[in-house]
């Protein structure tokens, strides 16, 4: 018995039917197909033909999602105007001014800079052992957030 | 390692920074004051009570101690985390910039420049005309103005908060689930990571001297923004979803207006808004909120529910 006839038996077994006869290795991994088939066949769940009913499966994150309500947006919009503008209106404040003195009470590029540039001085007035607190929090933390940041997330296998 | 010891282990490298951060406050040191820094400044105080009462030519910058001024310093006056008193004999010739504090002017003290206080509602009724007026209703639990100086600015998160639902409805969606099937997970990394931002910007206020540092500052800075803003879409989002989603297909076939990422954002943007109005709990709905809204955006890297850090495993051959 050849490798190469071997091979052609295991191809197409119907094609050189009498090659198993002569050929035990060939036998034996016949055996362990058909009981590699049988297995499978066990395996096989057997349904009832019945299909699976989509409308009992759960609502998806997704569905209707994609929806743009823009009636809803108008409702909320006029809603959290009429309070906010309405207010002003009721104290005699102009609403126009009160909106752009509300948005206007972040700091300004120039103050945020003074602010930022004065950090070199408090930090040079700090006392050694703050210094050392600083940079070990910062480790310290940096490693927890890491750690958190590698968790798997649930979401969608919740 | 198994996930509770792992949990364990994160749970006491939280501890551990946290009694490393308390440190520094709990230890008997008196804070240090200095006279002339290298940029100008003439006093810089950290964790002292100044109380200037001779002629100061330059700035003067307090950080975590009160300053009571009663003569004229002919500079910029800055106060973080500590009140500022402008004495009847006090003149401030610059700006007076104060960050989580107060301001309080006896009756002749005056500040020539600008009286800045961002942290304070107050603040955006001195950019009023006439504004001034009612800073006294502010110190009562509920006023109109309040109300009315919240809801301009709730106007403004709507407008953000419908742009990023148009353009990233899917990605909003996603850190509102992670939200939503994980709070307390996304409220720790929030803590957590504003406690990261916060202690690297102090690390990176060393680099200043050298030039990177103020680069490196504002890219944190805007990073952190973006991640604020995103986060409470991402909560406006879990709110209006509880609140208002339909649950079932039928209710999704039969209404017409609720329903859809952008309904549920701005739903859940008005109820937040309103619940904020309340005094005391309403600070502290917020101030979660936005925490559980920067550990949505961070934990799910802005909805796109991939890895921040690639693990790389070998395999044999």
């Amino acid at each position: 018995m050849t490798q190469s006839e071997c091979d052609d038996y295991l191809a197409d077994r119907e094609a050189n039917p009498t090659h198993v006869e002569s050929c035990d290795a060939c036998q034996e991994a016949v055996r362990k197909l058909e009981a590699l088939e049988r297995g499978i066949a066990k395996a096989r769940l057997e349904g009832d033909g019945a299909a699976v009913d989509p409308e009992a499966l759960p609502v998806a994150a997704w569905e209707g999602a994609s929806t743009r309500s823009w009636l809803a947006v108008m409702a909320v919009a006029l809603v959290v105007a009429g309070l906010g503008l309405g207010g002003f209106v009721l104290l005699g404040i102009n609403p126009i001014e009160g909106f752009v003195g509300a948005l206007s009470g972040a700091m300004s590029a120039g103050h945020l800079l003074a602010v930022a540039k004065s950090a070199p001085n408090f930090l040079a007035s700090a006392p050694m052992h703050v210094h050392a607190m600083i940079f070990a929090a910062f480790v310290l933390v940096n490693v927890i957030f890491v750690i958190l940041l590698r968790k798997r997330l649930r979401g969608y296998d919740a | 390692m198994p996930s509770k010891r792992k949990d364990r282990f994160v749970l006491a490298l939280v501890l551990l920074a946290s009694a490393l951060l308390l440190l520094p406050a709990l230890s008997a040191t008196d804070g240090s004051t200095k006279t002339k820094s290298d940029d100008g400044a003439a006093i810089v105080s950290v964790g002292k009570a100044l109380h200037i009462t001779d002629p100061v030519d330059g700035n003067v910058q307090s950080f975590g101690g009160s300053i009571e001024i009663d003569t004229a310093v002919h500079g910029d006056v800055l106060s973080i985390g500590g009140d500022v008193i402008v004495g009847v004999e006090g003149h401030v010739d610059g700006d007076l910039v104060v960050l989580g504090g107060k301001v309080t002017r006896k009756e002749a003290g005056a500040v020539d420049g600008s009286v800045v206080q961002p942290l304070w509602i107050g603040d955006a009724l001195r950019k009023i005309p006439d504004g001034s007026d009612f800073l006294e209703s502010l110190d009562r639990r509920f006023s109109v103005l309040i109300l009315a100086l919240k809801m301009s600015v709730l106007l403004v998160w709507l407008g953000v908060a419908v742009i990023l639902a148009l353009a990233g409805g899917r990605e909003v969606r996603s850190s509102s689930l992670e939200l939503r099937a994980n709070p307390f997970h996304t409220l720790t990394v929030g803590l957590v990571g504003f406690t990261s931002f916060v202690l690297t910007a102090i690390v990176f206020g060393y680099l200043i001297p050298y030039f990177i540092g103020l680069p490196l500052l504002i890219a944190l800075g805007l990073f952190a923004v973006v991640a604020k803003v995103y986060g409470m879409v991402a909560v406006f989002h879990a709110v209006g979803w509880y609140l208002f989603a339909p649950k079932t297909r039928d209710a999704i076939e039969r209404r017409r207006y609720l329903k859809g990422d952008l309904a549920m954002v701005v739903l859940g943007l008005l109820v937040i808004g309103i619940v904020r109005m309340i005094p005391v709990v309403g600070g502290l709905v917020w101030m979660v909120a936005s925490l559980m809204g920067l550990g949505s955006a961070l934990a799910t890297k802005f909805g796109r529910r991939e890895p921040w850090f690639l693990a790389v495993a070998t395999t044999r051959a």
